[in-house]
């Protein structure tokens, strides 16, 4: 009998934990739930209850409230100075963060966000701030992007879904790398809750490769250690020559995999769900392709003309979301950046960006270390 | 006590849904990943990207850089050949499927077995699988929760499939011209719930409805289950709106009436007054939409013969399952404004009818001959 009372348990204990907190499943909305809705921007840095709009106007600054007072969007937004690390939220409790919203003012290369969960000193996401929302080459002319876990609206609403779950403690920072001040309005929408006991951690890592040496593939992520789920790729890719640049195939090396990996994909806008050079065309000499933004994945082609030395500034991403990778001990994920011209594979010497977002239990390995500013950086035509 | 926990699985099992959620992201999971392409057939672990030189269907463009470089991503399937694209012995779930093929989509058919059946649970030919039956440069763009059609041809379904024992999918070259598909199929292999019944989906085409005849999307269906989701193509022939006609559900015994009866074809695919139809010039123009539930598009500009509007229309009962406990009839009737009323037609329909049931299901009809598969092109 005790027998059935455990496995009983466990049964209600996985559906409860299906059931509670923000889902986008309509199913779950009717249940009642336990947790506490909080909410952390400028005008609440603690997101404590009660405890929100109550910033108050600094007679010395010439404030856009100055006529309204108390309450009336005293305290929007927070300037970031040059060089400086501002902790966007500190929360000493047990939750989830649900949805992130921001929208910021500066080189968003040179913005770095960083997620610590619970007591750890290395962190957990560690990604420039436009990567990390799938729009990594600035904010000049969209992307605009509708998926499941990320959306980016119109101008540079940057927006996350990602469920973010932590036991005793999370902390995010933004580091401003900018030589000027950046301006960031944001919001960090939570529930204080119990996390189940099967119950893994966010992850994102940041690598950029700006020019490819010639047959090398690009490593997305190496050195995953540990349990987890694999649940999406960005992927910036800055192509050079005016060819089809997206031939390179994925691999997923997992779980010892050494020689040869377990998933092979079939070229790089396959992995990304597209098909035939994302319907490329050829007019005038000059390729055309077709955008597209899915729940899934995307594909886009940058507008802004103003950065240099591409013939095309390029964003693709896939989520798995219904189909997550799952791996026991390892993973690696590369890929490589192959032209077609000539009937042939033409290895290309691209610029490729990328953010890798999983799940998996602490302790991670650390990550490696952040491109410096130099590598990090889009340049502009003069 | 072992009542309660029948019950709580069956609570468990329902929750296994196609509702896009991001929640079960962070939970643990003893599932293996996998994933067979033509880069590795059999799916097996470390078994990847292997194919050399002599054996590659792209082994010329690698020629230069050898093994590991993109030397077998696609296939090639001769006329008449079946070609398996993946067989899986052991228990798990598809979760993900991507292709992209090159061919006469209504020649090449897809078909799925589960475990030892004989008869495919899934007949469909591919193009109408993906919803986008009109075939190569007719596709649509499709951003829907189960399905994703990608600029030109990019297919992607995301409807879960389980299986306890075995799972083959083959396709069939029907066309007297080789066909191309490269793919992805992506699953784990996991146990699967007692409870849960298996994906079917069944392919229908009636060229030219016979007068008063209504069209039938799907009958037969013995056993118990949950009906997910219509594909319906209609070529239109004659000019005007076409879309009066009422989608029917006859269940559980259903004979003279339906259980479910609703107002009109655009209704059930969840638009609205003929799809915003207006006459411009004398010429029908229609607002396309894809959403996560529903779509409409049209095909225009297309080299295909015969019909003055060539539609595409997909509803996925996905917050909304149609349950049944023993049988399922669905049909639709094709009506059009006639001066004195409704007006029947002698239109092209063809559909996909897509759900599970537990086995064993009833054997499908014969799939069309060719000459009733095939759209006509313009000479």
């Amino acid at each position: 009998m005790s027998k059935y009372f455990i496995l009983a348990y466990l049964i209600v204990f996985t559906n409860i934990s299906f059931c509670h907190g923000q889902n986008t499943s309509l199913r779950n909305l009717y249940k009642p739930s336990n947790s506490k809705s909080r909410s952390i921007s400028p005008e609440n840095f603690t997101g404590e209850k009660g405890k929100g709009g109550m910033a108050i106007i600094d007679e010395n600054a010439n404030s856009r409230s100055r006529k309204l007072g108390q309450g009336w969007k005293v305290s929007p937004k927070i300037n970031i100075k040059a060089g400086e690390t501002f902790t966007l939220a500190e929360i000493n409790e047990s939750g989830v963060i649900n949805h992130i919203w921001m929208t910021p003012s500066g080189d968003a290369r040179l913005m770095i966000l960083h997620f610590y969960w619970d007591d750890e000193t290395e962190p957990s996401v560690e990604v420039p701030l436009g990567d990390f929302f799938a729009a990594g080459w600035g904010m000049m002319n969209g992307p605009f992007i509708n998926s499941l876990p990320i959306a980016v609206n119109p101008g540079s609403g940057f927006n996350s879904f990602w469920q973010m779950p932590f036991r005793k403690k999370c902390k995010i920072t933004l580091e401003n790398r900018n030589s000027d001040g950046a301006g960031l309005y944001y919001q960090i929408d939570y529930s204080l809750e119990e996390v189940a006991a099967d119950t893994q951690y966010f992850h994102a890592q940041f690598r950029r490769v700006n020019k490819l040496p010639y047959k090398e593939v690009f490593t997305i992520v190496d050195n995953i250690k540990g349990k987890g789920n694999y649940v999406g790729t960005y992927l910036a890719h800055g192509a050079r020559q005016e060819v089809w640049w997206g031939e390179g195939e994925i691999k997923f090396y997992m779980d010892g995999d050494i020689e040869f990996p377990t998933i092979c994909g079939t070229g790089e806008e396959d992995y990304f769900l597209g098909s035939y050079g994302y319907n490329e065309k050829e007019i005038d000499g000059k390729l055309y392709y077709t955008d597209f933004s899915g729940l899934y994945s995307g594909f886009h082609i940058i507008k802004d003309k103003t950065i240099d030395g591409f013939i095309d500034a390029i964003g693709q991403y896939r989520w798995h979301i219904q189909d997550p990778i799952h791996f026991e001990k390892d993973l690696k994920i590369t890929i490589q950046s192959l032209a077609w011209r000539e009937e042939t594979y033409l290895p290309l010497e691209d610029d490729l960006a990328s953010v890798a977002y999983w799940y998996q239990n602490e302790p991670h390995n650390p990550f490696p270390e952040l491109p410096s500013n130099e590598n990090l950086i889009i340049k502009k035509k003069k | 006590m072992k009542n309660l926990l029948l019950i709580l699985l069956l609570i468990n099992g329902m929750l296994f849904a196609q509702v896009p959620s991001v929640k079960h992201l962070y939970q643990l999971s003893d599932a293996k990943t996998r994933s067979i392409s033509p880069e590795n057939f059999t799916g097996e672990k470390g078994k990847g990207g292997m194919a050399t030189l002599e054996e590659g269907s792209a082994a010329k463009a690698a020629r230069k850089l050898g093994q590991g470089w993109k030397v077998n991503p696609y296939i090639h399937i001769q006329p008449g050949e079946t070609f398996v694209l993946g067989e899986i012995n052991d228990s798990g779930i598809i979760n993900h499927i991507w292709m992209t093929p090159v061919g006469d989509y209504r020649f090449m058919i897809l078909r799925f077995y589960w475990d030892d059946e004989k008869e495919p649970s899934i007949e469909v030919p591919v193009g109408d699988f993906f919803a986008a039956g009109w075939g190569i440069m007719n596709e649509p763009v499709i951003n829907s929760a189960t399905m994703a059609v990608n600029p030109r041809s990019g297919f992607n379904s995301y409807w879960q499939m389980p299986f306890r024992k075995k799972c083959k999918i083959t396709m069939e070259n029907m066309s007297d011209k080789k066909a191309t598909v490269y793919y992805q199929i992506n699953y784990s292999l996991e146990n699967v719930g007692k409870d849960t019944p298996y994906f079917h989906a069944q392919f229908r085409r009636v060229n030219k409805l016979p007068f008063k005849d209504v069209y039938t999307i799907v009958d037969g269906i013995k056993g118990k289950g949950q009906y997910v989701g219509t594909y319906l193509a209609h070529g239109a022939r004659k000019s005007g709106w076409w879309g009066e006609g009422e989608v029917k559900f006859y269940m559980d015994g259903d004979k003279d009436f339906p259980t479910i009866c609703t107002t009109g074809e655009e209704d059930y695919f969840l638009g609205s007054y003929g799809y915003n139809d207006r006459k411009i010039d004398g010429v029908m123009h229609y607002d396309s939409f894809s959403s996560l539930y529903s779509g409409f598009y049209e095909v225009k500009e297309s080299d295909i013969d015969g019909f003055v509007g060539i539609f595409g229309q997909y509803r996925w009962h996905v917050l909304d399952p149609i349950r049944f406990d023993e049988d399922l009839r669905i049909t639709v009737q094709s009506l059009g404004w006639g001066p004195d009323g409704y007006l029947p037609l002698e239109d092209d329909l063809a559909s996909v009818a897509y759900w599970y049931q537990v086995e064993p299901h009833q054997p499908f009809p014969e799939l069309p001959s060719k000459e009733n598969l095939i759209i006509k092109k313009k000479e």
